[in-house]
């Protein structure tokens, strides 16, 4: 809609459905019905669903938009009613942490969009290369600053993460899953809508992405609090995106990682709300030995950590080896190592969340009375457990579609011949086979196990523990899950990751303008005779400036 | 003849006051409510009549009065209204519990107030504005101070010393003016102001704009403000910030661009303003008074008008229209929102709004706070993306930065107020709202939603009024008879 003709100059409004669009929009929906099965469990005010549609249509606009003004109404609109839904369950100073970190990023993202328009006076995406050639080299630069350092902050990179993780820990149960598998998203949306339209950014791009993804893999294994150790992983699966978009023919792989990980974060943050919900607890030192009483949480979560974990049969793995196979292809070698070295240390986070929940003996006696989590809880699992699952044996089921996203973006497309075949220019394999001869494997395990296994012995009392040689009593932790990794700091560089943080950082930045606030503050005292000398000082320098 | 109407009636008005007392105390407020109503009327009639151009009244020219009603000062002639009859609306009912003492006399500065302001939008003669200036000016002092607590009369006094100055100052501009071109008409001295010396045309502009500074609350000249607002009543920092500055501010870019149109002195003006934006906003991070708090936002935003203006171009002026309208109206709910609260509670300390008990007030707080920190889907945000749209445009880069960082210091104070009113310790006594009220805060509120989701509906009226702001020549035109 062109507004011009009403005093309103370069002002053109319009929404576009491309395939990109339908994508993200589709995670978004997708989502929405996910999370909102778990509403039914939570005593929800009408004021928050009122605020939740509105976060969904300002997401939808985000990805329908086309041109930055409109894109940017979204974002802003995003973050404001996040706020509002945050501030339900936050605390103050983690809200204002985020609505601060929020801020700047939309400001920032500001700043670009306004610089682009500067290049030929149009905010649409079709002409945002021609305005960004138009730009001087300086401005440029700028531009491509304060654009990344906005959806940074919006993604929580490593730096910029402070914020989110405190976000993420105390948000409510229900919002968690959708924080995490669609508002990142929409950092992805935008850095793929750069890259894309605007700028190739290439390299860069790849060494913030997997830098990232390191630290935020460490950060996680050390964390006590469940949902704090999945806003980290959420930071380090953002990473590996982040690290693809910046690598030639990335595209697939990032889309496919941002439904994988869409998917899996639903299944993890609503099984983990499952599990607060019924134990009332979320850390991983007061949990533990869930496995009999909820079984079904138990195998819903093994499909998400195996999905997670990037490993066959399942649906991550063939977004990780997307991601490898355009790595290898790229010749980005050392990056191919850093993303494997941090998806490899991820398995320790990543067992730690299955072993410190529902293995092990139970810390706590509140544990022995609970009941698996309500149904409400599981039928979304199944969905997203089903979903993996196929698109672990038919892995290239969206390859299809993700071709025509890719040639409405003039990237390469990927080789495809049947749905269970997922192939790169150099390697290829099979989902169906793979799933077939890992289920055979399994089962053959299975009847091993239960054939073979000696009787155990059923323990009745939590402290019945034959053999150990001690009395344990209430304050004795029954439990080493929450613990592990904590030797890890006893190695050089990790420890440097557990010593460093942003804090330090941002306080003094903090300080900084509070002294300046101070400072000023002096000045409007309210002294008229400091007023009126200021004002002629004001007036003469002025005039001596004049005259030269 | 409507726009000597706008001013002669309020003054007419102001001094029948005592007569009218005669009839009653309600008599007053009624009847000047009425007045004020029947003005937004006539005003609003205008502004839908699609044919108005210009209307010039002259009386005895070139000495003589004269009045220019164009696109650009109706905007601000129906604004003053519609907000003083909301004022008058609200008072009606504020004052069953809590009357002004001598309402007559309040009644007066009151209607003074009005029709000066109008009266400095109209203006087109250097001396007349002075005049209009000054009774102003006047009745600002004595209404703020009219509580008689100590901080009032702080107030009161330090506003009437810096006014001196500042009409000092501005008396200075008009008599250089005079002794060099021997005219007063905005018109006459426009055409001859080329033909001065450099020195005698930087003097000129420097006195006026120190002159000025005082009153547009400007960075080197505002450091009163905040003491003013503080000692001041919440109700008449409504007017204060939603009238009186906003008349000063046309006034004064009304002579800039009539004297100076761009160059030098315009930049330097956008960067003053810019400047001002930031020291504003980075002295109001740690307030924990309410008023003063807001009285550094109201220094911010009126910075950002300031620098709107300055740019000289259409859209900009468009922008800074729209400001105008969005922080009158939001400043507007915010201090009479204030004011209920202080006669609730007897404290505007930043945690007493976490003890607020009334949805509704934080309610349209909310919104008012929002428009402000220009959030889309409120007025503020049109204002604020124009004028920065038309920043980069004239290729401010710097100034853009500065103004965005400025409003992110905004944010932070802002939305740690919001925090407060998320808090759940309200007192238990509930604030009740007269019907009255609320239909005051509900009209202020929804036109800052309508204007910020549908810009559309007043923006071409913004345009056509930018352009007769920029044009300077047919206004000089008009008044000199054509040639």
């Amino acid at each position: 809609m062109d507004f011009s003709t009403f005093g309103l100059a370069d002002i053109v409004l319009s929404l576009k459905a491309t395939h990109l669009a339908n994508f993200f929009a589709m995670l978004i929906a997708f989502s929405f019905v996910m999370v909102t099965f778990l509403s039914r469990n939570y005593k929800l005010t009408k004021s928050f669903y009122a605020l939740f549609l509105l976060l969904s249509a300002s997401l939808f606009l985000i990805v329908y938009a086309n041109d930055y003004l409109l894109f940017f109404i979204g974002w802003e609109i995003m973050s404001i009613s996040t706020y509002f839904l945050l501030s339900f369950s936050l605390s103050k100073e983690a809200l204002h942490k985020y609505i601060i970190f929020a801020m700047t990023s939309a400001l920032s993202i500001f700043i670009a969009i306004l610089i682009l328009y500067s290049g030929t006076h149009s905010f649409l995406y079709a002409d945002a290369h021609r305005s960004f050639a138009a730009l001087g080299d300086t401005e440029g630069v700028l531009f491509a600053t304060f654009m990344l350092f906005g959806i940074f902050v919006k993604l929580g990179t490593i730096g910029f993460h402070y914020w989110l993780v405190d976000a993420y820990e105390e948000s409510q149960n229900f919002f968690t899953p959708f924080l995490s598998a669609v508002l990142s998203k929409m950092g992805i949306y935008a850095l793929i809508i750069l890259t894309t339209q605007v700028i190739e950014l290439s390299y860069t791009l790849a060494i913030i992405g997997v830098i990232t993804s390191i630290i935020a893999t460490f950060k996680a294994i050390q964390e006590d609090s469940v949902k704090r150790l999945l806003a980290y992983s959420s930071i380090a699966q953002l990473g590996y995106i982040v690290t693809i978009l910046g690598v030639a023919d990335g595209m697939s792989g990032a889309l496919y990682h941002a439904l994988i990980h869409t998917a899996v974060k639903l299944l993890l943050f609503i099984n983990i709300a499952g599990i607060i919900f019924i134990t009332g607890r979320g850390k991983f030192s007061e949990l533990g030995g869930l496995i009999y009483k909820t079984p079904q949480s138990f195998v819903l979560l093994l499909v998400g950590i195996i999905t997670l974990a990037g490993m066959p049969p399942l649906g991550g793995f063939a977004s990780k080896f997307m991601i490898y196979t355009s790595l290898m292809d790229a010749k980005h070698l050392l990056i191919l190592a850093a993303v494997m070295f941090s998806s490899a240390s991820a398995f320790l986070y990543i067992y730690k969340l299955i072993y410190g929940v529902y293995l092990g003996h139970p810390t706590n006696k509140h544990l022995e009375s609970i009941k698996e989590a309500p149904w409400s809880f599981l039928v979304p699992q199944y969905i997203l457990a089903l979903l993996v699952i196929i698109l672990g044996t038919y892995p290239a089921l969206v390859v299809p579609y993700f071709n025509k996203i890719l040639q409405e973006l003039s990237l390469h497309v990927v080789n495809f011949s049947d749905y269970a075949t997922l192939s790169s220019s150099f390697a290829e394999y099979n989902g169906l086979v793979v799933m077939s001869a890992f289920g055979a494997i399994f089962v053959l395990v299975l009847l091993l196990f239960v054939s073979l296994r000696s009787r155990a012995k059923n323990v009745k009392d939590r402290f019945d523990i034959a053999y150990c040689g001690e009395e344990p009593n209430e304050s004795t932790h029954l439990h080493y899950g929450f613990s592990m990794g904590k030797e890890l700091k006893r190695v050089g560089f990790i420890n440097t990751i557990y010593k460093n943080s942003v804090k330090p950082f941002y306080d003094y930045i903090a300080d900084q303008t509070l002294s300046f606030s101070d400072i000023f503050k002096k000045i409007y005292s309210g002294n008229l005779r400091n007023n009126f000398s200021i004002a002629v000082i004001f007036a003469t320098v002025l005039l001596w400036w004049s005259q030269r | 003849m409507s726009s000597i109407l706008f001013v002669a009636l309020p003054l007419l008005f102001g001094f029948a006051t005592p007569i009218l007392s005669k009839f009653g105390k309600n008599g007053v407020v009624y009847s000047s409510t009425f007045m004020q109503a029947f003005l937004l009327y006539l005003s609003f009639s205008l502004l839908l009549r699609t044919t108005l151009h210009v209307e010039v009244i002259s009386i005895a020219p070139p000495l003589g009065i004269s009045f220019v009603l164009n696109k650009v000062s109706l905007f601000f002639v129906a604004l003053f209204t519609f907000l003083m009859t909301l004022f008058s609306l609200y008072y009606i009912v504020h004052r069953k519990a809590n009357a002004y003492e001598n309402e007559t006399k309040f009644f007066i500065l009151l209607n003074m107030l009005l029709a000066s302001s109008i009266g400095l939008v109209l203006s087109s003669d250097i001396f007349n504005i002075y005049v209009f200036f000054e009774i102003a000016g006047i009745s600002a002092y004595i209404l703020s101070a009219y509580k008689k607590s100590p901080t009032a009369l702080e107030a009161g006094l330090k506003y009437i010393l810096t006014g001196a100055v500042a009409s000092v100052f501005l008396l200075f501009a008009i008599a250089l003016i005079y002794l060099h071109i021997g005219s007063l008409n905005l018109a006459v001295i426009a055409q001859n102001f080329e033909t001065l010396s450099y020195d005698v045309k930087v003097l000129i502009s420097i006195v006026l704009l120190v002159g000025f500074g005082f009153k547009v609350e400007i960075f080197p000249f505002n450091f009163w403000v905040t003491d003013v607002y503080e000692g001041s009543t919440s109700l008449i920092n409504a007017l204060f910030s939603g009238v009186v500055v906003k008349a000063y501010l046309f006034v004064f870019f009304h002579i800039v661009y009539l004297f100076l149109p761009s160059g030098e002195f315009s930049v330097f003006l956008i960067y003053l303003g810019a400047i001002s934006m930031l020291v504003a906003e980075i002295a109001g991070l740690r307030q924990t008074n309410l008023k003063r708090l807001f009285a550094y936002s109201s220094l911010g935003q009126v910075a950002l008008i300031f620098t709107a203006f300055a740019l000289q171009n259409q859209d900009a002026i468009q922008a800074a229209l729209f400001i105008v309208l969005a922080h009158s109206l939001a400043k507007f709910i915010i201090f009479l929102a204030l004011a209920i609260i202080s006669k609730e509670y007897n404290s505007l300390h930043v945690e007493t709004l976490k003890e607020l008990n009334s949805p509704f007030l934080r309610a349209v707080m909310l919104i008012s706070m929002l428009s402000l920190l220009g959030i889309p889907l409120f007025a503020g945000f049109i204002g604020k993306f124009l004028v920065l749209k038309s920043l980069v445009a004239s290729g401010f880069l710097a100034v853009l930065v500065i103004i965005v960082f400025a409003s992110l210091l905004e944010s932070v104070y802002y939305f740690k107020l919001a925090g407060f009113m998320f808090a759940k310790n309200a007192r238990d006594k509930k604030i009740t709202i007269n019907f009255t009220q609320k239909l005051v805060f509900i009209l202020l509120s929804s036109t800052l939603i309508i204007i910020g989701i549908a810009p559309f509906l007043i923006s071409l009226f913004l345009n056509d009024s930018a352009l007769s702001m920029l044009d300077t020549q047919t206004y000089i035109n008009s008044l000199t008879g054509g040639n």
